[in-house]
C-alpha cells in the first residue's frame, strides 16, 4: 500500500486509470472535503488491482476499502492486511445491477465474508415529536425518580463515553469510523453527544449524533449492561435527538439498522422510522495473523 | 442543456421536484450517495469528467449550480 499525500495525486491516479480502462465502477461516496480530510490525516492509501485501483482508509482498527474498477474486471486481488478490511457497498433496495452482483461474486472469491446487510432508515424529527413528544417527556421525567438525568455531554465526559462505547459488545467496530480527539471534542462542543448520568455523575448511556449535509446522523448509541431494558434510556436519548434536530433545522434523522437485528427493528418501528430505500452490504476480509 | 439535466435529475430521483430548490444538499434532499450517483450519470450523459475537487456540496445545491458545473466542464 502506498500513502496518498495530496488530492492532486488522488485525482491523477483516478484520471490515469480512467484513461486506461474507461468509465470505472466504484463504491466510493466520499466527497472532496472528506477525501481531503483523510489525506491530511495521513490515512489514505492505494493499491493497484486488476483493471483498477483500491483506496484504503485507515480507520485504526480496520481498513475501509473503496474500489474504482473497470466493469470488465475479472478478478479482485487483495492480500490480507494486518487489520481487517471492510468493503461497504451501498445500493438501492431491489435495484442491484448485474454488475453489482458480479462484483459481489468477485469480492467473495477474494476471501471476503458478508458480515452484515443494513438498511438506512430516517425519521422526520418534527413529525416524530408530534406523535412521540409526550412520551419522551414522561420517560425523561421518570429518570429523575431513579436518580438519573439526561445531559448534553461536555468535554469532561468524552473519555468515559468512549470507554463505554468500546466496551459495548453489540456495537461493531466497523460501525465506528475513526475521529481524531480534536474532532470528537468538536462534536461535543456542537452538542453532538448526549448521555444519561446517575446521581454520582457516572454515565449510564450515551448517544452520538453528527450533523452532515443538512441532516442529523445517528451512528451509534449504547447503554451500560446493568441499565439495559430497564429505564427506557434509548427512548429518552431518541427524544433528545429529535429535539436537537428540530432546534438546528435538520428535518431528518438518519441511521442504519442491521437487517437481522429484530430487536432494533421492533424498537425503531415503534418510533415510526421510514426506510430510505438504501441498503449497504458489508464485506470483511479478516486480518493476516501470520 | 437544462432540459437534458432535468431529465437526468428526474431519472436519479423520480418524482422529486428539483426546480426552485436552492438547498438540495443543505436541506437534506441529497446525500453523498445521491451526489456520487448523480456524478456518474452526469459524466455519462454529458460526456464530461467531473474532477474530485468539484465534488463539493455547493455544486449540487440547486439545478443552476449543477448546470453551471456541467457547462463549465463541457467547455473545457
Amino acid at each position: 500500500m502506498e500513502q496518498i499525500i495530496s488530492l492532486k495525486q488522488y485525482e491523477q491516479l483516478l484520471k490515469g486509470t480512467r484513461k486506461q480502462y474507461g468509465r470505472l465502477h466504484t463504491n466510493c461516496f466520499m466527497l472532496a472535503p472528506e477525501t481531503e480530510r483523510v489525506i491530511e490525516q495521513g490515512r489514505l492509501y492505494f493499491e493497484e488491482t486488476d483493471q483498477g485501483l483500491l483506496f484504503f482508509v485507515d480507520e485504526k482498527r480496520y481498513y475501509q476499502v473503496y474500489f474504482h474498477i473497470s466493469p470488465d474486471v475479472k478478478k479482485l486481488q487483495m492480500i490480507p492486511k494486518k487489520k481487517p478490511v471492510l468493503i461497504r457497498i451501498i445500493y438501492m433496495q431491489g435495484g442491484k445491477s448485474h454488475l453489482q452482483n458480479k462484483i459481489d461474486k468477485l469480492i467473495a472469491e477474494a476471501g471476503f465474508s458478508l458480515l452484515d446487510s443494513t438498511t438506512q432508515v430516517y425519521t422526520v424529527a418534527k413529525d416524530n415529536l408530534v406523535v412521540m413528544g409526550a412520551m419522551y417527556e414522561r420517560m425523561e421525567n421518570l429518570l429523575k425518580e431513579y436518580g438519573m438525568r439526561l445531559v448534553v455531554a461536555g468535554e469532561e465526559h468524552l473519555d468515559e463515553i468512549l470507554k463505554l462505547r468500546d466496551s459495548e459488545p453489540e456495537l461493531k467496530m466497523f460501525h465506528i469510523p475513526f475521529h481524531t480527539r480534536e474532532e470528537e471534542l468538536q462534536i461535543i462542543r456542537e452538542g453532538g453527544y448526549a448521555c444519561v448520568v446517575d446521581h454520582s455523575n457516572s454515565i449510564c448511556a450515551a448517544r452520538k449524533t453528527e450533523r452532515m449535509m443538512g441532516s442529523l446522523y445517528s451512528p451509534w448509541f449504547c447503554v451500560k449492561s446493568e441499565y439495559k431494558d430497564k429505564y427506557g434510556l434509548g427512548i429518552v436519548m431518541t427524544g433528545f435527538e429529535m429535539k436537537y434536530a428540530c432546534e438546528h433545522d435538520l428535518p431528518r434523522v438518519y441511521g442504519w439498522i442491521a437487517n437481522d437485528n429484530v430487536r432494533s427493528w421492533n424498537y425503531h418501528k415503534r418510533l415510526g422510522v421510514i426506510c430510505s430505500g438504501k441498503v449497504a452490504d458489508e464485506w470483511v476480509l479478516q486480518e493476516n495473523r501470520g | 442543456m437544462r432540459k437534458k439535466l432535468l431529465e437526468v435529475l428526474a431519472d436519479a430521483k423520480p418524482g422529486f421536484e428539483f426546480e426552485g430548490k436552492t438547498d438540495l444538499v443543505d436541506g437534506g434532499y441529497l446525500d453523498s450517495f445521491d451526489i456520487i450517483t448523480l456524478v456518474s450519470e452526469l459524466n455519462d450523459r454529458f460526456e464530461i469528467d467531473i474532477p474530485v475537487e468539484d465534488i463539493v456540496t455547493e455544486n449540487f445545491d440547486s439545478v443552476d449550480a449543477i448546470l453551471a458545473l456541467v457547462e463549465k466542464l463541457s467547455e473545457e
